[in-house]
């Protein structure tokens, strides 16, 4: 049977093609690519949360000025962030941390008027860290379409001035200015340009 | 399969047409493969008959391009009307912001309306629209009379209309998909969106899907093959170059969705676990197989805008585009680059920096291709002399809200950057400004080609009062978006400071929904009143389109069309002399006498004069007058009904029960009757003597030497590869996400995997044997080889049969048991479906055989034989990855 040359080619280009899609797929997996295995946030079972550092998520001190943020996202709130679930307080020039992830569908965490903003994935932790500098109140907001009350999706995050900081413990005090979703957007917003690091 | 029984003998020449593309042209040069036809037998004749125009029947039979590319056109604007409608019910909800429940729209009923709203447009509105042009104009272009593969061509768009049915239906099954048109997992589960609507639509994208996959495989083989002589690839005019990149672009990306609605599909029909929340990183799996599809997905619905413009521009300011050879090579790079620029639509993934940056900079970087197609329309335009009819405003109007919409993007590649504008109205301003955009251009191209669709001119004081509602509701409802930038997309709550720009929008949208209703209305009425247009209403046109009637008879050309001698002609007909647009011919316009001195003016040429400047020979040319094709069908309009049968019923499948009660009963019946209709159209469409178009007919660089069936098997066996790779890719990017040590192969036992693979192998054995059968001529030795074929392909079967069974009995496991289940019995059973496909095929090869067919023309052999060796090859790689490592 005779093969054209054109076929060889043909061939073997498509042989290249399909390791190639292979190849490109597991190095992203492994290699210094997607961060899945090992990587600096790391991934956890968005099943079993509660055998995590999830398990009761919120902040905890673990410097002189530097704090973590635990926080997990579900349709249709962030614990913390989402009033309800007791607002995130952090003093002000701090560093935070904020470690984030889903248990249940893709979500968004973008504090608003901000650069800190990333996906909320099950399975994938999103590890961010941040200077907060005078106090001020930031908006979250997830920005991952997510289901029917995806627009209700929302959080806060209180910068209090150090002299006025309870500690973590206080967490799930709510900052008292509680307003409706228009209100509290609004007021992130008037704190957009305030100076923030992202290093994640 | 069996479209082309007619395809010319392929007997090696000295050197073929490859090299024909210059001014001189060796007439003796003898030509075995140009031209070549079959007479049809006096038989088929009858049952093909073609009714005229106005008779029903005949849209549902024709298989001509022409025809297919009117309704691909009619469809595609009522599908417009669909989304059009889906957006001005949001931009009515998003008047003021509302409490949900408040306002024309529930919040899911919000929900529902943005998905669809883009998958409509999208999917079922712009590359449909743009394929309209294509089916229409590439032919002519290409001096074929129609596509390689005529029925193939129905089928596409009958299958591209029961997809589009089935999206609509699913509003009704409970609502339809809610998961916006990214469709992100583990949202599109119906763990989160439950309703038998939401299956229905990822049914009918998948369909859809399968549509375009036929329709680039048709195309590919119709553009590399059946090119007129002397027309090579870089004399095709840039409509067609444009189309062609788009369907080689469709064939790797679409097959890439296709593998992700695959899973999906069975994650949502059957429960496997590939996307589920308790499976490995099955969100992020979606969102690089998405983005894989999703990103040259902008080009594939740009770039036949593209191809408007730049035929547009040139007819209206009488001028060749400049710098020809780097807008096709800039449009090339654009065409490989699409497809390593998709993380950047995950920048907020946890990809770690280095490679965000890398994508960072694929994406700024294929913004310089476009650069240099921007200017190079620019620079046509200084340099011509511009006559401002309506498909110039469009083509115009396109591109300056193209440049906008690119610019715009260019702040969200950078990975920065992203991150603020992510998830807001910045993002929806953006591709709207260049897929909308890309629309403008191709109402453009609507206007240029309708008096050569129609045969009448439309009103062009309605054109342009068109053109002025359009572009002033355009950046009525678009710009807004920019200014309001900070409004978070898919919400319909939003910061009431903002209400006066989202009023403004709402009020452009209504502007911009009313210009369509003008534009219907002159084009209704000029298809009756309009003047009556002769075959080139534009003056200055370099392409063929225009040198024949409008519109053009049913085998397009008065003769055999041949560039031979750099100009069109028509070989044993009358001619036209018609430039080519050759990268060394002098343009039109600069000779001096401006527009109205060129193409379409018919030059009567001896025609005795033009043959001999042709390589074709008298012979082939008389052939070709002689030749009678088919070109009515029904079977591609009952595959169409039987897919939608076929899927309506599937989409009440979820988690593999059906749903309760008379509903679950309908459903059932839907996907039997479906079943039946749908196999027995495709036995019905293998049986049926069909006459394709005969070709090549001179170009057909790279394929010369290669048949139309056997390039279109090949081309087909590409996006093949990519679907298995994408099921490949998905398995081991999975496993790596749960450790690849940890991850036990499924079966306890390699034997039954080793045998199956002793088998497939054998087989293909079997086939090789078959077809050297068929070339000694020996009708026993067929049978007998195709006969031991089947039984191997039953042995593979049978014995993995037995072996699920023992995993489904005797190990307790199940396809919804956990990921690692779910990639062995969906990848391997994803080809155990190609060996039964393949063992279909051959049954109906032996019952042909027996009847003494393949004897004289062992082809059909040989192109199964192609899909065949490559099953066996697949398996040879699922082999190790699933029951070795």
């Amino acid at each position: 049977m005779h093969i054209h040359r054109f076929e060889k080619v043909w061939l073997a280009l498509a042989l290249v093609f399909i390791l190639g899609l292979i190849s490109t797929i597991a190095y992203g997996a492994v290699g210094p690519g997607i961060e899945m295995i090992d990587a600096e946030g790391g991934t956890v079972d968005p099943q079993n949360l509660d055998e995590t550092e999830f398990a009761d998520p919120g902040v905890e001190q673990v410097g002189e000025d530097e704090y973590e943020v635990y926080v997990v996202a579900k349709q249709f709130s962030f614990e913390p962030g989402t009033p309800a679930n007791g607002v995130i307080r952090v003093p002000a020039n701090s560093e935070v941390t904020f470690y984030v992830t889903s248990q249940d569908v893709v979500h968004g965490f973008e504090v608003v008027g901000t650069n800190l903003n990333t996906m909320a994935i099950p399975g994938q932790v999103s590890k961010m860290t941040v200077e907060f500098g005078d106090a001020a109140t930031y908006g979250i907001v997830c920005n991952e379409y997510c289901g029917a009350a995806h627009h209700a999706m929302e959080g806060r995050i209180v910068v209090v001035p150090e002299s006025e900081y309870e500690g973590p413990g206080a967490t799930n005090a709510t900052s008292g200015n509680e307003t409706t979703t228009n209100a509290s957007v609004a007021a992130a917003q008037q704190v957009a340009g305030s100076a923030t690091e992202v290093t994640a | 399969m069996t479209d082309d029984p007619t395809d010319g003998p392929t007997a090696p020449t000295d050197d073929g047409a490859a090299s024909s593309g210059e001014t001189d042209h060796d007439a003796e040069r003898a030509r075995a493969d140009g031209g070549a036809l079959e007479v049809a037998d006096g038989h088929a004749q009858d049952e093909h008959a073609m009714p005229p125009t106005s008779s029903l029947k005949r849209w549902f039979v024709t298989t001509n391009h022409k025809d297919v590319g009117l309704l691909y056109i009619a469809t595609s604007l009522s599908f417009l009307m669909l989304g059009g409608v889906l957006a001005l019910l949001m931009r009515a909800q998003l008047w003021v912001p509302r409490a949900p429940g408040t306002g024309p729209l529930s919040a899911m009923a919000y929900n529902q309306a943005v998905s669809v709203h883009g998958l409509v447009m999208v999917f079922w509105f712009l590359s449909p629209f743009a394929f309209g042009f294509a089916n229409y104009v590439v032919p002519l272009q290409m001096g074929a009379k129609d596509l390689a593969f005529p029925r193939l061509n129905a089928l596409s768009y009958w299958l591209y209309l029961s997809s589009g049915v089935l999206l609509f239906v699913s509003f009704f099954q409970g609502g339809t998909f809610a998961g916006g048109w990214t469709m992100y997992a583990p949202l599109n589960l119906p763990a989160f969106t439950p309703s038998v609507g939401g299956s229905a639509a990822v049914l009918a994208l998948m369909l859809f899907v399968a549509s375009v996959t036929v329709s680039s495989v048709n195309f590919l083989t119709t553009m590399h093959r059946m090119r007129a002589e002397g027309l090579t690839l870089r004399r095709l005019p840039l409509f067609s170059w444009t189309i062609l990149l788009t369907v080689w672009m469709m064939l790797f990306a679409f097959a890439a969705l296709l593998a992700a609605l695959l899973l999906l599909s069975a994650d949502r029909l059957l429960g496997t676990t590939y996307f589920a929340v308790n499976g490995a990183n099955g969100a992020l799996l979606w969102t690089h197989l998405f983005w894989f599809f999703g990103h040259p997905e902008v080009y594939i619905v740009f770039f036949p805008a593209l191809g408007v413009m730049a035929e547009v521009f040139q007819t209206f300011t009488g001028r060749r585009i400049v710098g020809r050879k780097w807008f096709i090579a800039a449009m090339v790079l654009v065409a490989l680059q699409s497809f390593i620029v998709w993380m950047h639509h995950m920048f907020l993934t946890s990809i770690n920096l280095e490679i965000k940056t890398l994508f960072m900079a694929t994406t700024i970087g294929i913004s310089l291709p476009f650069d240099l197609m921007v200017f190079s329309l620019i620079y046509t335009m200084v340099k011509g002399k511009i006559r401002f009819k309506t498909p110039f405003l469009f083509s115009f109007g396109g591109l300056l809200l193209f440049i906008l919409g690119g610019i715009t993007g260019v702040f969200l590649g950078a990975v920065v950057l992203d991150y603020e504008f992510r998830g807001t109205y910045w993002v929806v301003a953006h591709f709207h400004y260049v897929m909308v955009g890309g629309v403008t251009a191709l109402i453009g191209g609507l206007y240029y080609w309708y008096p050569k669709m129609v045969g009448r001119m439309y009103d062009e004081f309605l054109g342009k009062v068109h053109f002025a509602l359009y572009f002033v509701g355009f950046n009525l409802l678009y710009f807004p978006m920019f200014v309001a930038w900070e409004t978070p997309r898919r919400v319909f709550d939003y910061d009431p400071g903002m209400t006066a720009w989202h009023q403004m929008a709402t009020v452009g949208a209504v502007v911009l929904g009313a210009s369509f209703l003008v534009m219907i209305y002159n084009l209704v009425t000029s298809a009756y009143r309009g003047e009556v247009a002769d075959e080139d209403p534009w003056n200055y046109v370099t392409t063929a389109e225009w040198a024949v009637s409008s519109p053009p008879p049913l085998e397009n050309f008065p003769g055999l069309p041949s560039y031979a001698r750099g100009t069109l002609e028509f070989l044993g007909g009358s001619s036209s002399a018609l430039k080519t647009v050759d990268d060394d011919a002098p343009a039109a316009a600069d000779r001096g006498t401006g527009a109205a001195t060129d193409g379409g003016a018919p030059a009567t040429l001896d025609g005795s004069e033009a043959l001999a400047a042709s390589a074709h020979t008298a012979e082939e040319v008389q052939a070709g007058e002689d030749h009678h094709a088919s070109h009515a069908s029904v079977w591609p309009f009952l595959v169409g009904v039987g897919a939608l049968l076929l899927l309506l019923g599937l989409s009440g499948f979820t988690n593999a029960t059906w749903s309760e009660g008379a509903m679950g009963t309908a459903h059932q019946a839907s996907t039997g009757v479906g079943a039946v209709v749908t196999f027995g159209a495709l036995v019905g469409m293998a049986r049926e003597q069909f006459v394709g178009p005969s070709g090549p007919y001179g170009e057909s660089w790279p394929f010369e030497k290669v048949s139309n069936m056997k390039t279109g098997m090949w081309i087909f066996l590409v996006s093949d590869v990519v679907l298995f790779g994408a099921f490949i890719g998905a398995y081991v990017f999975l496993r790596f996400s749960s450790g690849w040590i940890a991850w036990e192969p499924i079966p306890d036992n390699v034997v039954p995997g080793l045998i199956n693979t002793y088998l497939l192998l054998t087989s293909s054995f079997t086939v090789i044997l078959a077809l050297e059968a068929a070339e000694r001529e020996s009708r026993g030795g067929v049978v007998a080889s195709l006969v031991a074929t089947v039984v191997l392909g039953l042995g593979f079967l049978g014995n993995k049969a037995i072996e699920w069974e023992h995993l489904f009995t005797d190990k307790g496991i199940w396809i919804d048991s956990g990921i690692r289940e779910s990639t062995f019995f969906v990848t391997t059973g994803l080809h155990a479906a190609h060996v039964v496909v393949g063992l279909l095929i051959t049954l109906y090869l032996i019952l042909r055989a027996w009847n003494g067919a393949y004897l004289d023309d062992a082809a059909p052999v040989e192109h199964f034989g192609l899909y065949w060796h490559f099953v066996d090859i697949v398996w040879l790689f699922l082999f190790p990855l699933f029951y070795i490592l």
